[in-house]
């Protein structure tokens, strides 16, 4: 792999751009690789955490966006805790991921059948019902036997229950519209500010 | 009739680039009283200075304006030419015409113009400026160094052996410090009590050094060459004098606990000695444990002890001394393992600090050198070292390197593999800092020659599982996650500022940084003094440091107080304040925000001797010249010479006449 920088690629704009998106400056990582030593999801990942900031500060903005870990980060905040220089990792791996969708990037991952089926149980019932979720994520994915030998034990130690509940389910969809125009809005600046 | 000269420098282009130097000169002879001015182009040089050596002699001059740097740089330098021709000192000015002038603009007008102001405000000043004397004050010849580190004992040996008698003061009952409990030393792997006791053994037969263990400093008073110092000396309940130090309490009494000078690794009594080469190498009773001092049980060892040293009834006892410098050398402590909850907080006795770990190695130490670990006894037969525990990481913790561990980690893979050499020893780290003489090569040895194996990356967790430690972390060289099984983990925590040293820098009035470490008065020109007169630094008091550093620091400490007390008297500046005791009215508020304790009450009485009324009085040697008196009398009686309201007043105005 050859990296070019200099002249042809300012370093700093793609750090610049990503402290705009989410607060976080990633120049302040010094590679000492204490986040990736803790991810529970680095084995799923083709680039580690650490990996994934080093990329942001080279400027290799399509490397990231087009790497699978953002998807797999699961927002467990274990690497930004124990960061020692207060890089908010989880932070950059979500405004990489709101990045990616803007630009209509494809996750490299089934995540977004699972986001997606995610959406639309919220919507309909205000609140998680995990064995619609899963049917719903089992149909898009095309694997639709995936975890379904799970159901009788978690039925059994009740983790799941086969009866839908319904929770503020008219505020819940206001908060859902209300997010996706600011996503739309949002991409609408990004296309014009191109 | 006041002879004014004004000389213009122009440091090269410093000043001539945006000041019309020769303007200057030329304008300034049209202020009233200046009847000579010239520009040169270094003032500060040989022939510079002689310009206005000769000047004054010619001309006759009563006061002199120099325009050029700040009088940071050179006011004493052309004080010092003033008073070679014959002129007082004070009768000469700076205008600083390059820091707050050529430096800050851009445009040869306007800095032109404002050099013209400068030097028109300080000829105003020099005409009314009165000759003053620099203040001669006598010189108590004795030094006091606290803290019987290394360090201390280096300062304190220098000294004497310059000829100074020297008040050693140690906070525990024997002075070596942490270099007494270390292992080998790094790059040279020799024995660290092998190299210190011989020093430990100097200081304490030098016929000029006092040795003052187990005490702190109570209170200082005074200020430069004339220090009062007042000692605690903790109550030990051992007469020092009358015990011999022959053991035989220390081996009759019934109690056990950890020791802090085996780091928790093995015990001590209730009665005893840190380690077996402590100086002096008399016992203190610890009387939180003593059964005698807790229960009023036992009392064994007053009865075992063959010269009735022991005496319960012991308590702290002051002491002063007087001295005229002072050297602090109060070292450092380093992190416990409990701080780190993601390493275990202190819950896996197999997770040990490094300073555990010099004492598990050392033939003295607890097992006598045999390897163990903690817990279970077993030989550890793999180990693994993590490194900037606690340093280089601002969010948690520290944001300092603590600059010694990188080596002594590499210095601990090789006393490891001496002592076993099928064992495996893996090190995680972020950099590796090496910068000393032969440093990068013993690092290099480790790895090459002595199987050290280095990992880079930080460790995210350290937990047990089953008989095995168990630490997570990262290869960041290949981006992968990295799991190592191993016995014992040795982590390099951060050092820190000792106990107390906040409070002994409040009572010394020297500074410390957010850390708690001492600050130097400059870091790279006065590495070893602090900002206040008299008070040196040296060691790990200023931030982490390593033993040839920590030795160097102290010699040079050491120097200073000889540089100092080896007159019989100091100089100092005659800018000072004065009080006009004809129209003080005794408020006291000078008193109260006077931030060197410099002004008392002084009584003012009849010739009968009865008292008549009060008034301040500022002691010259204590005063710093800091002005902060002046605008807090109500009666203006106090007044700071070389900045009398007068003086001031013509500068200011000198700029309203415009
Ligand atoms: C694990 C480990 C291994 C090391 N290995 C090496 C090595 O191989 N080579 C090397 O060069 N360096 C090594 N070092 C560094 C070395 O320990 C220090 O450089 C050295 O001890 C510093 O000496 P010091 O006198 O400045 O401080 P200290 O040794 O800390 O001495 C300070 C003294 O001041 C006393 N004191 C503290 N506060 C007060 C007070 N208020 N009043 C009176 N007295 C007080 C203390 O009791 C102590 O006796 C190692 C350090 C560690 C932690
Ligand atoms: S833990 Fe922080 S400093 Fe360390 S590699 Fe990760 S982002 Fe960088
Ligand atoms: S938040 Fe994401 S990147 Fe961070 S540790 Fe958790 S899964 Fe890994
Ligand atoms: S000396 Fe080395 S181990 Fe210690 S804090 Fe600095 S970089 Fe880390
Ligand atoms: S000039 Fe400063 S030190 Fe001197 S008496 Fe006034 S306040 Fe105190």
């Amino acid at each position: 792999m050859l990296i070019k920088i200099g002249r042809e690629v300012n370093l700093l704009a793609f750090s610049k751009k990503l402290e705009k998106e989410t607060g976080t400056d990633v120049r302040k990582c010094y590679q000492c690789g204490k986040c990736t030593a803790g991810c529970p999801m680095n084995f799923e990942m083709d680039v580690s955490p650490s990996q994934v900031i080093r990329f942001c500060q080279l400027g290799m903005e399509e490397k990231v966006l087009n790497s699978r870990t953002i998807w797999y980060c699961i927002f467990c905040d274990t690497c930004s805790t124990r960061c020692p220089q207060g890089v908010d990792i989880k932070g950059v791996m979500d405004g990489l991921r709101r990045m990616a969708v803007a630009r209509n990037i494809k996750p490299k991952s089934n995540v977004r059948f699972l986001e997606k089926a995610f959406q639309s149980i919220i919507y309909l019932f205000g609140r998680v019902y995990e064995p619609g979720m899963v049917g719903m994520y089992n149909l898009r994915s095309g694997n639709f036997l995936h975890d379904v030998g799970y159901f009788p034990l978690m039925l059994r130690k009740r983790k799941i229950s086969l009866k839908p509940h319904f929770k503020r389910t008219r505020e819940v969809r206001q908060v859902m519209k209300r997010a996706q125009k600011m996503k739309l809005r949002k991409a609408k600046e990004l296309e014009e500010a191109k | 009739m006041a002879r004014i000269g004004v000389f213009v420098c122009w440091c090269g282009s410093n000043i001539a680039e945006t000041v019309e130097v020769s303007k200057v000169a030329e304008v300034s002879k049209s202020i009233p009283g200046v009847v000579y001015s010239v520009d040169y182009k270094y003032m500060c040089s040989d022939p510079g200075q002689e310009l206005v050596k000769n000047a004054i002699k010619e001309y006759k001059l009563t006061g002199v304006v120099v325009a050029s740097c700040s009088p940071r740089m050179h006011e004493k330098t052309f004080r010092k030419a003033a008073l070679e021709a014959g002129l007082n000192p004070y009768m000469l000015e700076m205008a600083n015409i390059r820091e707050q002038c050529s430096w800050v603009h851009n445009n040869m007008d306007e800095g032109t113009q404002k050099s013209i102001d400068l030097v028109r405000m300080m000829v105003e000043k020099v005409k009314r400026n009165k000759p003053l004397d620099d203040i001669s004050i006598p010189v108590t010849k004795k030094a006091m160094v606290i803290g019987g580190g290394v360090t201390g004992i280096q300062a304190a040996l220098d000294i004497a052996s310059g000829g100074i008698p020297v008040v050693l003061v140690e906070k525990e009952s024997s002075i070596g410090g942490k270099m007494s409990a270390l292992d080998e030393t790094f790059p040279t792997l020799d024995c660290s009590q092998c190299i210190l006791t011989p020093k430990m053994v100097e200081v304490a037969q030098h016929p000029l050094v006092q040795i003052i263990s187990y005490a702190e400093i109570e209170k200082l008073e005074g200020f430069v060459g004339n220090f009062k110092a007042t000692i605690r000396k903790k109550a030990r309940y051992v007469d020092v004098d009358a015990c011999t130090g022959c053991g035989t309490c220390w081996q009759k009494c019934p109690v056990k606990v950890d020791s802090e000078f085996e780091q928790g690794l093995g015990k001590r009594k209730a009665i005893f000695i840190p380690f077996p080469q402590a100086i002096p190498s008399r016992p203190r009773i610890d009387a939180e444990n003593c059964l005698k001092l807790t229960k009023d049980r036992c009392g064994i060892c007053e009865k075992v002890c063959p010269t009735k040293a022991i005496h319960y009834d012991d308590k702290d006892e002051f002491m002063e001394v007087e001295v005229g410098a002072i050297v602090v050398a109060t070292g450092y402590k380093i992190m416990p393992v409990s701080a780190f909850p993601e390493y275990g907080g202190g819950q896996y006795p197999d997770v040990v600090t490094s300073l555990q770990f010099e004492r598990m190695v050392c033939a003295s130490g607890p097992t006598l050198g045999d390897l163990k670990r903690p817990s279970d006894g077993k030989l550890p037969e793999t180990v693994v070292f993590v490194k900037c525990v606690g340093s280089r990481d601002p969010e948690h913790y520290h944001s300092y390197c603590s600059k010694i561990c990188c080596m002594y980690v590499a210095k601990q893979t090789m006393l490891y593999r001496h002592k076993v050499h099928h064992g495996n020893c893996y090190v995680f780290y972020i950099d590796v800092r090496s910068n000393g003489k032969n440093y990068e090569e013993f690092v290099r040895r480790a790895q090459e020659q002595e199987g050290a194996q280095y990992i880079r990356g930080r460790v995210s967790s350290i937990y047990k599982d089953g008989d095995d430690m168990v630490v997570e972390g990262a290869d960041t060289l290949t981006n992968s996650q990295i799991k190592v099984k191993c016995d014992l983990v040795v982590l390099a925590t951060a050092m820190e500022a000792p106990d107390g040293i906040k409070q002994l820098a409040q009572k010394l009035g020297i500074g410390y940084d957010q850390h708690g470490f001492l600050t130097e008065a400059h870091p790279k020109l006065r590495p070893v003094e602090t900002a206040t007169a008299g008070i040196f630094l040296a060691g790990c008091a200023l931030s982490p440091r390593d033993i040839p550093d920590s030795v160097s620091e102290g010699s040079a400490a050491a120097a200073k107080v000889l540089g100092l007390l080896s007159k019989d008297t100091l100089d100092k500046e005659g800018v000072v304040a004065i009080v006009n005791e004809l129209t003080c009215v005794g408020c006291q508020n000078c008193i109260r925000v006077c931030p060197y304790n410099a002004i008392e009450l002084k009584d003012i009485c009849n010739r009968q001797g009865e008292l008549q009324r009060q008034v301040a009085h500022v002691n010259p040697g204590l005063c710093t010249g800091c002005g902060t008196c002046t605008p807090s009398c109500p009666s203006r009686s106090i007044e700071l010479q070389g900045f009398r309201d007068t003086e001031l007043y013509a500068e200011i105005n000198a700029l309203a006449e415009l």
